[in-house]
């Protein structure tokens, strides 16, 4: 018993939080309905990004996304929402060949109550959310150690 | 009266006391419906009508919605859009064909082509939001001459608090554009958020083109109704909306019923005046910045918020109007997030001095957000984006002004 509350215990603490599930929720009910993805099924990275969105942050996410280990990114889709401009189109094409990309051309996350606008990182293990976030301008070094941690492992 | 104060109190028969109490409700009901009288209630003179429909096809790799638009001479329209954000698209809205685009070329030139002020066709003004800049181009797109942000560096010796800032243009918002007037250009920009430190600070300023220097600046944040201070709105419900009419510049803001007129000279403010609408209700005020701390909390405030569109002058009948976007549910019928194509808003007409003398209603997104300019006598607007039309111009209806017969 005590095991039990123990690792209910752990897994409670490293899980989202209520803000962060209510997102995530809305996020793999986004992800069923307009991609039929299922991600109870899921186990790896999903990387967002908005390409009508801040240029900044195209810019430091393909900057981050070139930059993890292979072994990675084979755990890893990337969803590109919206039309690259023309001036990124070939970044975009680039990422295009080292990822598993999903596209949402018409912008229909935002039908969904996300959080998203700055890019988003998840990290599902086994179907269940162990990180939802935004990835706000001091964020990304902390993602790039996150995933060279994962890959040391 | 003095019959029934004499059978005054005490006086138990029935007859008496329905009589009486009838009396009071006849009284009460007298005060109430003098009271209503004397409410403010506008008495409309005018209306928007529906003018002309234009219908323009959008060539292959043109787009329909465009997230900087102009108009000059209520007859070319200007547009870009974020996929090409160096590129002018032009249509003509008279002849309804697409004419010609105009590419951009240069160093400075990071972000997306904002705030177009047409002198000429030959003479086109715009500006970059971030880093700041001014541009001037030919109709070839020849930049003639640029004001980078070293020449748009503040030093002015009385305005110290603007002078440690870094100037962000808000011209990357659809209609918070500059003016152009003779050699000058008002500009609103957004001082780092500066103003949320507590500092009384301007929020637009008169750049002089010929000389490279700021003349003035206006509207600084004590003169606001609304707390934006010590409270938080999202980032583009705090910004202001320039209207030039002669020598005044007047400034509105997205959340604040109020209008305010300064001298375009002196930067001083003249007068504001606060007006009341039967279809305005009630403004959300601004909230504590907490409650904003999330993308998504800042995104579902400003989906089901009211708010106004800029204030335009139409100089051929010396009358101004005003959009108002009614508030909406935050999930629409299709159980989404609204996205505001069921939308009602309302155009506000005012005379010179700023009374209210009309407004009409348009439902599901007929007038959509960011889609209208300002005309000579009304208005051309287009309606609440959705990306499932793209072979026509979004920007097709033409509004006028005219007077409401009373029947």
């Amino acid at each position: 018993m005590k095991k039990i509350v123990i690792i209910s215990f752990l897994i409670m603490l490293f899980s989202c939080n209520t803000e962060e599930k209510k997102y995530y929720n809305e996020f793999k009910k986004y992800m069923k309905t307009i991609h039929q993805i299922d991600l109870k099924n899921y186990d790896g990275y999903i990387y967002a990004i908005h390409l009508q969105g801040c240029t900044d942050c195209i810019y430091r996410s393909y900057k981050l996304l070139n930059s993890i280990p292979s072994s990675c990114k084979s755990l890893c889709k990337v969803l590109m929402v919206g039309k690259c401009t023309e001036v990124d189109s070939s970044l975009i094409r680039n990422l295009k060949k080292q990822y598993n990309t999903i596209e949402d051309n018409m912008q229909q996350i935002f039908r969904y109550q996300t959080n998203f606008a700055y890019p988003i990182f998840v990290k599902i293990e086994n179907g269940k959310c162990v990180r939802y976030q935004e990835v706000t301008f001091d964020d990304y070094s902390e993602i790039e150690k996150y995933f060279n941690n994962a890959y040391e492992k | 009266m003095s019959h029934y104060a004499s059978n005054a109190i005490g006086d138990s028969n029935p007859l008496y006391i329905i009589k009486y109490n009838s009396m009071k409700f006849i009284i009460y009901f007298l005060i109430v419906f003098i009271v209503i009288s004397c409410q403010n209630n506008p008495q409309f003179t005018q209306q928007c009508v529906k003018g002309q429909t234009i219908r323009i096809p959008v060539p292959k790799g043109k787009f329909s919605y465009y997230h900087t638009i102009a108009l000059y001479k209520d007859s070319l329209f200007l547009g870009v859009n974020l996929q090409k954000k160096n590129t002018i698209d032009i249509y003509d809205i008279r002849n309804q064909c697409y004419c010609y685009s105009i590419n951009v070329k240069s160093q400075y030139l990071f972000d997306r082509i904002t705030g177009i002020q047409v002198r000429t066709m030959d003479s086109i003004y715009f500006c970059q939001g971030s880093p700041c800049c001014i541009f001037l181009i030919n109709s070839k797109g020849d930049v003639l001459k640029t004001w980078t942000k070293e020449k748009l560096k503040i030093t002015h010796p009385y305005y110290e608090q603007l002078r440690n800032i870094t100037l962000n243009f808000s011209t990357f918002l659809a209609m918070h554009t500059p003016i152009l007037c003779k050699n000058n250009m008002y500009i609103p920009f957004d001082p780092s958020q500066k103003y949320k430190t507590g500092i009384n600070i301007e929020r637009v300023g008169s750049y002089n083109l010929v000389k490279s220097r700021w003349n003035n600046f206006f509207a600084n944040t004590k003169d606001l109704e609304i707390d934006i201070i010590n409270k938080s709105l999202p980032f583009d419900l705090e910004q202001p909306y320039l209207c030039q009419k002669d020598s005044m510049l007047i400034i509105t803001y997205p959340l604040d019923m109020t209008i305010y007129c300064y001298n375009g000279n002196s930067g001083e403010l003249i007068y504001k005046k606060k007006y009341s609408s039967p279809y305005v209700k009630k403004l959300p005020k601004p909230v504590k910045h907490n409650k904003l701390d999330n993308c998504q909390k800042t995104w579902n405030f400003r989906v089901e918020t009211p708010f106004f569109g800029p204030l335009f002058y139409h100089s051929e009948i010396d009358k101004f109007t005003r959009i108002y976007h009614h508030p909406q549910p935050l999930i629409n019928s299709k159980g989404n997030i609204n996205d505001g194509q069921e939308r009602t808003s309302s155009i506000q007409i005012f005379d010179a001095e700023f009374n209210l003398i009309g407004e009409s209603l348009f439902f599901n997104g007929t007038v959509g957000v960011n889609s209208y300019l300002p005309m000579k006598d009304g208005l051309l607007i287009g309606k609440q984006y959705s990306s499932e039309v793209d072979s026509i111009l979004n920007y097709s209806e033409i509004i006028k002004i005219d007077t409401l017969i009373h029947y």
